[in-house]
């Protein structure tokens, strides 16, 4: 060697060092619990900038998903933004990419359950960014191809979903993905109700709530029953029906509010409503209603307003009806909608100003919400 | 294993990290011949690159889409070859260290193909012993 040479040390960057899991998730639960405007710089410094935190905050985040979805747009944007910084070094290797993939997948997650469309895609894009720069990028692009295919799935673009979730399931299961395999054949039985064809997608859930990779996964299982008890419903199986969403209730006893819970009990509301059970039916929807407001849902919670207007009609309840759908309007007033959607809406403002309430215009509105939702 | 997974309690983590350590443990040889004979780092250059390497491995592994530490073991020894290719540019680039014909080649080679050449040892390897599978 010669003697003018030497070691150079190489730019260590953050991460080079490894916390327990334990301690990790500690740090990372303590980092998410405290308010979010009192979050200090150095604060941020060590969490986000140790991977091993940052590794549990993500997953933190991931879980709360469906029960805190606003409060996880906020965080996951925050920490996006704070990895983002072009003088940002984090952890080894990939690593940094790999984290933007995550937080922009699970902030473009949260953004559609929200009815933010726009962000969605964009959020899915950054994580598709993230994800390509990282050394095993199929796991990450495959949950982004989801995602986007999810999207088109409330955008009321069927055939594509149609076409798309086979091959996308394929990948989870060479993947090995169980759960999010799972996951693509409810997104395709869904769809199949929507396109009328009912008996194929009861037979695609058949038995899909047991397997074993859902084991403890309560809020998917229950997902799926509601699907096959609303798929009951459709078909006028209404004690197959309420069989289905009994256990899918029970799953949820013991779990925290959330969107899966909402989209239970609005099923059970239309199993009352299909049963003629209208006054229990109203209960159940305004349950799920003050879900979705509690989860700052807010398209759920103006879509229900219609929903509940609906049934009090049919209970001959006008006044309440009307209560109902002045709530809704100045929602939906903001929202961008078809033109004969908003011809619905004139209609019905139109009646209600009247104190005739135009059932037909608002059963064509709620449609027009539901495909929108 | 995710790190959303619930039965990440201490024990699970525990044993989760040994797999990974084993699974490191066995291909450690191979990458240390790819860092000090391949990309001609020093002996020292090598423990403080293979330390890295395995914290990175280690979380590597809890990423969602990540089955078993056996199976992502050729990411792992990518991973070794971009880790050494980009410490050797560095180093070349300061000037610190002069570069002889067949490291620019080594070094001019995507790390992929590079770790792929070394799969095949690692295949032959685990060939050589059928126990080890």
């Amino acid at each position: 060697m010669s003697p003018s040479a030497r070691i150079l040390p190489f730019p260590t960057p953050t991460g080079s060092a490894w916390l327990s899991p334990t301690q990790a998730k500690l740090e990372a639960v303590d980092y998410l619990a405290a308010p979010f405007d009192e979050r200090s710089e150095e604060e941020r410094e060590r969490c986000l900038g140790s991977p091993d935190i940052l590794m549990w905050i993500v997953s933190v985040l991931r879980e709360s998903r469906d029960l805190t979805p606003a409060a996880v747009l906020k965080d996951s944007h925050d920490i996006y933004q704070w990895i983002s910084r072009p003088n940002c070094e984090l952890g080894l290797f990939d690593e940094r990419d790999y984290f933007l993939g995550e937080l922009a997948l699970i902030a473009g997650g949260v953004s559609r359950q929200l009815g933010r469309r726009e962000e969605a895609f964009l959020w899915l894009d950054r994580a598709e960014a993230g994800f390509r720069h990282t050394m095993n990028p199929a796991p990450g692009l495959a949950n982004v191809a989801y995602a986007r295919i999810a999207l088109r799935f409330e955008m009321g673009r069927y055939q594509d979903v149609l076409e798309l979730t086979p091959s996308l399931e394929a990948s989870f299961t060479k993947l090995r993905m169980n759960v999010e395999a799972v996951k693509c054949r409810l997104l395709l039985a869904m769809t199949l109700k929507q396109t009328g064809d009912h008996e194929k997608a009861i037979t695609l859930l058949s038995g899909l709530h047991q397997k074993a990779c859902l084991t403890g996964n309560n809020f998917l299982r229950a997902k799926i029953l509601a699907e096959v008890g609303d798929l009951y419903q459709f078909e006028g199986r209404l004690d197959f029906a309420m069989q289905a969403l009994k256990e899918a209730v029970s799953l949820l006893d013991h779990e925290s509010p959330s969107a899966v819970q909402a989209d239970l009990q609005l099923v059970v509301g239309g199993v009352l409503q299909a049963q003629g059970r209208l006054n229990e039916a109203c209960d159940a929807f305004r349950t799920s209603q003050r879900t979705y407001l509690a989860l700052e849902m807010r398209a759920q919670v103006t879509y229900l307003h219609l929903v509940i207007a609906e049934t009090l009609l049919s209970l001959g309840r006008e006044r309440e009806a009307e209560w109902e759908i002045l709530s809704a309007l100045p929602q939906i007033d903001e929202m961008k909608m078809a033109p004969e959607a908003i011809a619905a809406v004139a209609l019905l403002r139109e009646s209600v100003r009247r104190r005739r309430t135009d059932s037909a215009a608002l059963q064509n509105l709620r449609s027009h919400l539901q495909s929108d939702k | 294993m995710d790190a959303a997974d619930d039965s990440m309690a201490p024990a699970s983590a525990d044993a989760f990290e040994r797999e990974v350590r084993a699974v490191f443990q066995d291909t450690l040889g191979l990458i240390h011949i790819a860092l000090v004979t391949h990309y001609q780092l020093s002996e020292s250059e090598a423990l403080e690159l293979e330390k890295d390497l395995y914290v990175w491995f280690l979380r590597f592994c809890y990423r969602p889409g990540n089955s078993s530490a056996r199976e992502a073991r050729p990411f792992l020894l990518v991973a070794c070859c971009q880790f050494a290719r980009e410490y050797q540019r560095y180093l070349l680039g300061s000037g610190v260290r002069t570069s002889d014909e067949k490291l620019q080649r080594l070094l001019d080679r995507e790390p992929l193909d590079v770790a792929r050449d070394f799969s095949r040892s690692l295949e032959l390897l685990s060939f050589r012993t059928p126990n080890e599978s």
